[in-house]
């Protein structure tokens, strides 16, 4: 019965040690230098995401869908489909809305807010944000993908997210998912697919 | 002039006075306590496209509510993005913000904003009038200073709107549509009568 037990917990042991390994610091430089060419070689990005916002009472995560195009250097339009059409466009340091047909410039309760936030996504997105003047950062590997775990200095940033998790593509060095966690422990979790990385984006695209 | 005075004390008050169930029928009430039934229901997750005009500015998140206890609803609002606007917990005491971003987190702005959503999450209320004409069935309740009439549709008995008053004016107004079966309401407005601020929720599709 003990040697069942024992071997048990190696195999727990075993599997909790699958799951996530911190990097080594030889690692953790040839990620950041992977990453980091990644995002200097990606001049556009087109992605379909898919959002979960997760809030510890609910029954059931709340899921957004959409399309993302990214344009270097921070050109940016987030294209939600479902569960209401709805975009924004992050350009000349403003925000463009299109709420389902319904267009402004600037949002109310959120200008300081989202910008905040949409330069950190546009960043993550493209992976240029592995900065250790604005956060702390720790470095772990699992199965195909890095993982850095990102915890922000900012106070701004801090107050909204206690800790940002990006997920990277062992092969490319793409962002793969952006979590951001708030102080609360509830969090939103993007999750990027069909990349393409590169293509040309019509100008239409980023239109109001 | 005496007469002059008068009369225009008489036009002021009679133009303060609240109209708003002047050509109902007033009556017995029969019972003594009103049901809302739309955000009743603990094992519903609301959740509502949300869109506030307030003075000419418009914004919109989500906005999510759930019934966590007897008597306690949690309500959080949230950006397209996700990141929380404001987390307010209601209960029959009163209530308790858990989060709230700087720019809502101003008295006048709250204060409105507390007294619309405790009006709209509020169960239970006693009846203390009944009035009606051929449309609506009304009570009435009274909660401090002011009171709250609730209109429901005739024959179906469906809680339609529900004004806020004080004495002599209307404050606000809370509309419902497209009730379904499950006494969920998939479109409400919350319009402002002296200050311009309308709030807007459509259900979201599961």
């Amino acid at each position: 019965m003990r040697r069942y037990t024992f071997i048990l917990f190696l195999l727990v042991l075993g599997y909790i040690q699958a799951q996530e390994t911190k990097l080594a610091p030889s690692e953790i430089d040839m990620v950041k230098n992977g990453v980091s060419a990644s995002a200097l070689n990606s001049k556009t990005i087109v992605n379909t995401f898919t959002q979960l916002k997760h809030i510890d009472f609910l029954s059931n995560d709340i899921e957004s869908k959409g399309d993302l195009y990214f344009k270097a250097p921070d050109v940016i339009k987030w294209s939600y489909t479902d569960p209401y059409e709805y975009s924004v466009i992050f350009k000349d340091k403003k925000l463009y809305i299109n709420d389902a047909g319904k267009k402004s410039d600037v949002n109310l309760a959120s200008n300081k807010v989202f910008k905040k936030l949409n330069d950190l996504i546009a960043r993550s997105v493209s992976g240029d944000m592995l900065d250790d003047s604005q956060f702390t950062i720790e470095f772990y590997k699992k199965d195909n993908v890095y993982i850095a775990k990102l915890t922000p200095k900012d106070k701004t940033l801090s107050t909204m997210f206690k800790q940002i998790v990006l997920r990277f593509n062992k092969n490319d060095f793409l962002v793969s998912s952006v979590k951001l966690i708030e102080p609360s422990d509830d969090y939103t979790l993007i999750k990027f697919e069909n990349k393409s990385v590169n293509q040309p984006i019509q100008d239409a695209v980023f239109i109001h | 002039m005496r007469y002059l005075f008068i009369s225009i004390v008489l036009i002021l008050s009679s133009g303060c006075k609240l109209s708003l169930v002047d050509d109902f029928t007033e009556s017995d009430t029969w019972i003594s306590s009103i049901h809302n039934p739309y955000f009743s229901n603990s094992e519903l997750d609301y959740v509502y496209k949300m869109e506030v005009a307030v003075y000419g500015n418009e914004f919109s998140g989500i906005l999510i509510v759930k019934k966590i206890e007897q008597d306690t609803h949690r309500m959080v609002f949230t950006s397209q993005f996700g990141s929380t606007f404001f987390d307010i917990e209601f209960n029959a005491e009163g209530y308790k913000i858990n989060t709230i971003i700087d720019e809502l987190n101003r008295k006048i702005i709250l204060n409105t904003l507390i007294r619309d959503f405790s009006l709209l999450l509020k169960e239970n209320d006693t009846v203390t009038g009944r009035y009606h004409n051929k449309n609506y069935n009304v009570l009435k309740a009274k909660s401090d200073k002011r009171s709250n009439y609730y209109f429901y549709t005739l024959p179906d008995a469906v809680l339609s709107k529900i004004v806020q008053t004080t004495k002599s004016k209307e404050k606000f107004e809370i509309i419902y549509d497209k009730v379904s079966e499950n006494h969920v309401a998939e479109s409400i407005k919350i319009n402002h009568k002296n200050i311009k601020l309308n709030i807007e929720l459509n259900l979201l599709k599961k």
